[in-house]
């Protein structure tokens, strides 16, 4: 029987790896993957609620979440290749230009 | 549907704008009085709704009208409003084009509503993204800058962390109550609160304290405030956050208000900490803008001890500072904007040497600004700060408050700076002319911060008679 506490631990571990992922890469591609993987440990989340309790406004905000993260994705990849053309690299460390 | 009317007339401006900009029709006046229009429209529906009664739940419980969201829509639009005067010269110079810059910072307006006005955390979330993600192409609106595109990635990753960590938290408040509903929450949580409450509850806070930018969480905002084009950091530092403040309230006094035990430990921390690191780093600070960042971080500290407070003063406190920010900071950024020339000009703390000679009406503007954001008697800030220090006090949080007053004299000494090169250092070579909208902006903010210094009853005696919160 899998109950909704399998489902926390499996999305605990998957935001921890996403979190984790955001602090010690330095690709800013990555970083985007990161964010979406703490996304989805989210929308697992909601749904394995939506289900305990029945209620189906979990998985609609799931459905919100998906369509959010697609538009976070387009931005971020926008502002990535712009700082491509600008610096010719996508290495956070490499963009830094101001102190602090 | 009235609630949401005025955010419909800015949605529709917004979209008339980018429809423009698809006809080619690009001229810079059109779009800054279409956009100047639609906020003026948005105001004025706003303005002319009147509900039944405060706090009715529309549209099945997701949004409300109390007196909070119906204040602080007019703090985003004025904010809006002064950030469009202030960037006529700015964008014009950059020849970055008014169109969708305009576009963009009505739709983020609209998100702002929707963050301000939800009474829900799905209404709530999609709000705040609306305005994040609008921001984070703002932040990097100054193109071929690189400045600006790194303040852009910066923002971009933080703002979509901090964001994941706050849905998380969501997610688990739904487990831990079965509602998304933030006034069905309070009414469902488990006594005594359970882990999987107070983790989500702890994760919301976090979340939160990411979007106000208060220690530890503030990492992000000296190189975003520093690198965004100088109208949007501007922006920044009132309106998303004045529509995160309103969200905070909400979330932590309606939802979270019968565990405020457990709570006010956490936020007091981060209250404590925001204050004094904020307004510690802002003296070692050269250049104008990340000193006016990190006097921001500070100003967050202050907020977050009237939400503290938990009773009608705190409250009352975080919308009336917010009002007083939205002039005094945007009327600061608007100055560093008047004296702005070519290579970053006009934001170091060297630039404002002699300004008294060669400007006097802008020196004494710039010094209302700061006296406004000190907190002296006189001005509008003074009132903010006073109904903040006093709910806190009544609040039974003595020591953040008597920190806070401290801190206060603490940004007397870095704002002092200013004001000494301002009036008793030699003079400088002079700054370009500037155009109409930019001296609007400022006349605007002096009159507002003087104003509603010596007469807040306009303004308090609404705040006050009303439960401020729908419940």
């Amino acid at each position: 029987m899998i109950t909704a506490t399998h489902y926390l631990v499996l999305s605990a571990c998957l935001f921890g790896i996403g979190a984790v992922g955001v602090m010690v890469r330095k690709n800013l591609i990555t970083l985007l993957l990161s964010i979406e993987l703490m996304l989805n440990a989210v929308n697992l989340n909601l749904i394995a609620f939506s289900h305990q309790w029945g209620d189906m406004l979990g998985q609609v905000f799931a459905i919100f979440v998906m369509a959010v993260a697609a538009g976070e994705a387009a931005i971020g990849l926008g502002i990535i290749t712009a700082i491509y053309r600008n610096r010719g690299t996508v290495e956070a460390d490499q963009v830094r230009g101001m102190e602090g | 549907m009235t609630v949401i009317l005025p955010a419909i007339l800015l949605a529709a401006a917004g979209l008339l704008l980018l429809l423009l900009r698809l006809v080619n029709l690009k001229r810079d006046g059109v779009a800054l009085g279409v956009a100047l229009g639609g906020l003026a429209a948005a105001a004025l529906a706003l303005a002319l709704i009147r509900p039944p009664a405060w706090g009715l739940p529309y549209f099945d419980g997701t949004v409300t009208l109390d007196p909070a969201g119906f204040f602080l829509q007019f703090v985003v639009f004025g904010a809006t409003a002064l950030v469009l005067l202030l960037s006529w010269d700015y964008i014009r110079e950059g020849g970055w084009g008014m169109t969708e810059y305009a576009a963009l910072l009505l739709l983020a307006t609209v998100g702002m509503v929707f963050l301000i006005i939800s009474t829900d955390f799905l209404s709530l979330y999609v709000g705040l993204e609306t305005m994040a993600l609008a921001s984070y192409v703002l932040a990097g609106y100054a193109r071929g800058e690189g400045r600006s595109f790194e303040a852009a990635m910066k923002y971009f990753v933080l703002g979509a962390f901090s964001s994941a960590v706050l849905l998380y938290g969501i997610s688990l408040i739904y487990g831990a109550t079965g509602t998304l509903n933030l006034i069905e929450t309070a009414r469902l949580l488990p006594t005594p609160p359970g882990k999987l409450y107070l983790a989500g509850m702890v994760m919301v806070a976090c979340g939160m304290l990411f979007k106000v930018a208060a220690v530890p969480f503030h990492l992000w905002t000296p190189d975003v405030y520093q690198g965004a084009p100088t109208p949007i950091t501007a922006f920044f530092s009132i309106g998303p956050k004045a529509a995160a403040f309103a969200a905070f309230l909400r979330i932590f006094s309606t939802a979270f208000g019968t565990t405020a035990r457990e709570w006010s430990i956490l936020l007091g921390l981060a209250c404590v900490l925001t204050m004094v690191a904020g307004n510690l780093m802002a003296i070692v600070q050269d250049n104008v803008k990340r000193m006016l960042a990190y006097s921001s971080i500070g100003s967050a500290g202050f907020v977050l001890l009237g939400l503290l407070a938990q009773n009608t003063w705190g409250a009352t406190g975080v919308l009336y500072y917010l009002f007083a920010y939205l002039f005094a900071i945007t009327g600061a950024f608007s100055v560093v904007l008047f004296l702005k020339t070519k290579e970053y000009g006009g934001e170091r703390v060297d630039d404002f040497r002699g300004l008294s000679r060669r400007h006097p009406w802008i020196a004494f503007a710039m010094l209302v600004f700061l006296l406004s954001l000190i907190g002296v008697p006189g001005t509008a800030g003074f009132v903010g700060k006073f109904f903040l220090f006093g709910g806190a006090i009544q609040g039974g949080f003595i020591l953040p408050a008597v920190i806070g007053i401290l801190m206060s004299a603490v940004s007397a000494w870095y704002f002092f700076r200013l004001v000494v090169n301002m009036y008793i250092a030699p003079e400088e070579p002079e700054t370009e002319r500037r155009g109409w909208p930019v001296v609007l902006a400022v006349g605007v903010c002096v009159a507002g911060t003087i104003l509603f210094g010596l007469w807040p009853m306009a303004v308090t005696r609404f705040l006050l008679e009303t439960p401020l919160l729908a419940r």
